[in-house]
């Protein structure tokens, strides 16, 4: 009697997590290892169904062509600068809100608002607001201070800087707010007893604030290095991988090359290597932190 | 005396310069905000000689054509559907399996959970090629609820996870034995004592999942091929990509796009900022 309530309850406990699993098997795990496997072979729209394998070569394809080594080139060039500069305008912004100042709730709201909208959006406006025809307004006050005009998303030596400027623009609060939160669990008690000590503005920060904000850098570096590496939609409301691909990211190429171009083994290989360039940066990034947090310790 | 008074006046100085150096960098910052809004309301012509001005008459014009060519109603409603639809199936599961996992710990369990724990190092833009035949092969292709299908799957791992910690850390075991000890199955011990405990946790989960949904670009675009499925943003690019020249016609687009999660954020920033904080750490 005992064992049989058992069972039911083990079959009824079972039974709330297939949902998950299932789904999860279909959309998640088991595309994951098909990409593996068809990274192998020269699957596409012509060979649905009479793929051959082909070994390496989608891999070698994948390295040898100058786009697509450019486009991991500009990944990884635009998620290492853009963790860096919204890891470092974020700092002082969030210390400055830190303060006992009034109207920071609302400051606060102001400088994170650009986080909710879609990167798509923001990408038009500032295809227009960078635009070099008669009324793009930047352009437009650097004729009137008497500078020459830029043209921003279409210049190649600058249009990936651009690129990120406007993503700057969008997630610097948000990365300030996480370091704000961090910020604020950490106690008066510290700074108070540094004063007693006679240690200024400068020591607190490196001594006290910049030790203890150790987490949500972490989440920031990671989240940064990660996020930037999947880059798409900022590319396609801004330069489409333009001008001559020096905007062109991975996820863009696998997406215009691989399913717009039906290649789907060759794209399947540039996946497997997306993700094991997303796997070195993480273990990297971990390695980094981890001799930071001793150091710390 | 004299001498702590002059340095909490130099305190207080200092408190309005940091006050107006953040006041002056965030008018700057909202600067694109503002323009975009007020040169909607302007002639082709005032955009261009008065940039930053107030519209002088208020011209609503270019927001109807702009709602009649995105077809607005239609989209908003198709993206309302997915992301709502979407954030209650994978909340749904991604609760029920918590629940399961943070109290039974079964071999099966764990396993699940190890899985799911080992799948966060998989970002889902790496299965693109491969997910997109397995959506046209199960004919899911072109198809709302089978965009809502994948969705459910795939960004249940973050709610799985803030869940069960809630659940471990802070629902105290004692009311589901008690509600055992009654005679009360597992789902109805879940849904009518848990569930309810778990609404701090689920706010959070909701916001999360509802703001990646609503603002995702790449699945809807590789999904969602007929117009008469479009989302707000599809119908964005479509009609951007196709006038990029007609900037006047553009900028209601866009305003019309940033509209709904604009107003929502406007009422719900404390949760939003808090939900997206927690999400971040936690996840």
């Amino acid at each position: 009697m005992i064992k049989r309530k058992q069972l039911t309850e083990h079959l009824s406990y079972t039974s709330m997590v297939l949902p998950l699993l299932i789904l999860y098997f279909t959309f998640v795990i088991y595309p994951f290892f098909s990409t593996i496997f068809y990274s192998f072979t020269n699957y596409s729209n012509m060979r649905l169904f009479d793929y051959d394998f082909v070994g390496l070569k989608n891999y070698l394809d994948v390295f040898q062509t100058r786009d697509k080594v450019g486009a991991i080139a500009n990944t990884v060039k635009y998620a290492v600068v853009i963790t860096f500069f919204q890891t470092l305008f974020a700092l002082p912004l969030a210390a400055a809100l830190n303060s006992r100042l009034k109207t920071r709730n609302v400051l606060r709201s102001i400088f994170f608002f650009p986080a909710v909208l879609s990167p798509i959006v923001v990408g038009y406006l500032w295809s227009f607001l960078f635009s070099t025809s008669a009324y793009g307004p930047i352009n437009n006050i650097l004729i009137s201070i008497g500078l020459p005009t830029i043209n921003f998303f279409g210049d190649p030596g600058i249009a990936l800087y651009s690129v990120i400027f406007t993503q700057l623009w969008q997630w610097t609060g948000w990365s300030m707010v996480i370091i704000l939160a961090n910020l604020q669990s950490i106690p008066e008690v510290y700074y108070e007893a540094s004063k007693i000590d006679g240690a200024n503005t400068v020591q607190n920060f490196f001594r006290i604030t910049l030790p203890l904000l150790y987490p949500s850098i972490n989440v920031l570096i990671v989240t940064g290095l990660v996020g930037g590496l999947k880059v798409y939609d900022i590319i396609v409301s801004t330069t489409r991988g333009g001008p001559f691909n020096a905007t062109s990211t991975i996820i863009q190429a696998i997406i215009n090359q691989a399913i717009g171009g039906g290649l789907y083994g060759l794209g399947a290989a540039f996946c497997v290597v997306f993700f094991i360039i997303v796997l070195l940066f993480t273990y990297l990034v971990m390695l980094i932190m981890k001799k930071w947090e001793r150091a710390i310790s | 005396m004299n001498n702590s008074g002059f340095l909490r006046d130099n305190l207080k100085l200092r408190q309005i310069l940091l006050g107006i150096t953040l006041w002056a960098i965030a008018v700057v910052f909202m600067l694109p905000v503002y323009y975009l809004i007020v040169s909607t309301l302007k002639g082709a012509e005032e955009v261009t000689l008065y940039p930053f001005a107030l519209p002088k008459t208020l011209n609503i014009s270019k927001y109807i054509t702009a709602w009649n060519k995105m077809s607005y109603p239609r989209a908003f409603f198709n993206t309302f559907t997915i992301t709502s639809l979407s954030v209650l199936f994978s909340t749904l599961i991604a609760s029920v399996a918590a629940y399961s996992i943070a109290r039974h710990k079964s071999r099966f369990n764990k396993f699940v959970f190890f899985l799911v724990l080992s799948g966060i190092m998989i970002p889902g833009q790496v299965s693109l090629v491969s997910l997109y035949n397995i959506v046209r092969r199960l004919g899911l292709m072109d198809n709302i609820l089978g965009l809502v299908v994948i969705y459910s799957g795939s960004s249940t791992v973050l709610p799985l996870f803030l869940i069960k910690n809630f659940i471990s850390t802070t629902i105290p075991i004692e009311l589901e034995e008690a509600a055992k000890i009654d005679g009360c199955s597992l789902y109805k011990t879940f849904f009518s004592i848990v569930f309810p405990l778990l609404r701090p946790i689920i706010a959070t989960v909701i916001i999360i999942t509802a703001l990646g949904i609503w603002n995702d670009y790449l699945n809807p675009m590789l999904f969602l091929q007929s117009r008469k499925n479009a989302t707000i943003l599809l119908e964005i690019n479509r009609n951007i990509g196709q006038f990029a020249v007609d900037w006047s016609g553009m900028f209601p687009m866009l305003v019309l796009g940033i509209a709904p999660l604009s107003l929502f954020y406007l009422f719900m920033q404390k949760y939003v900022i808090s939900g997206v904080v927690a999400g971040a750490v936690k996840g």
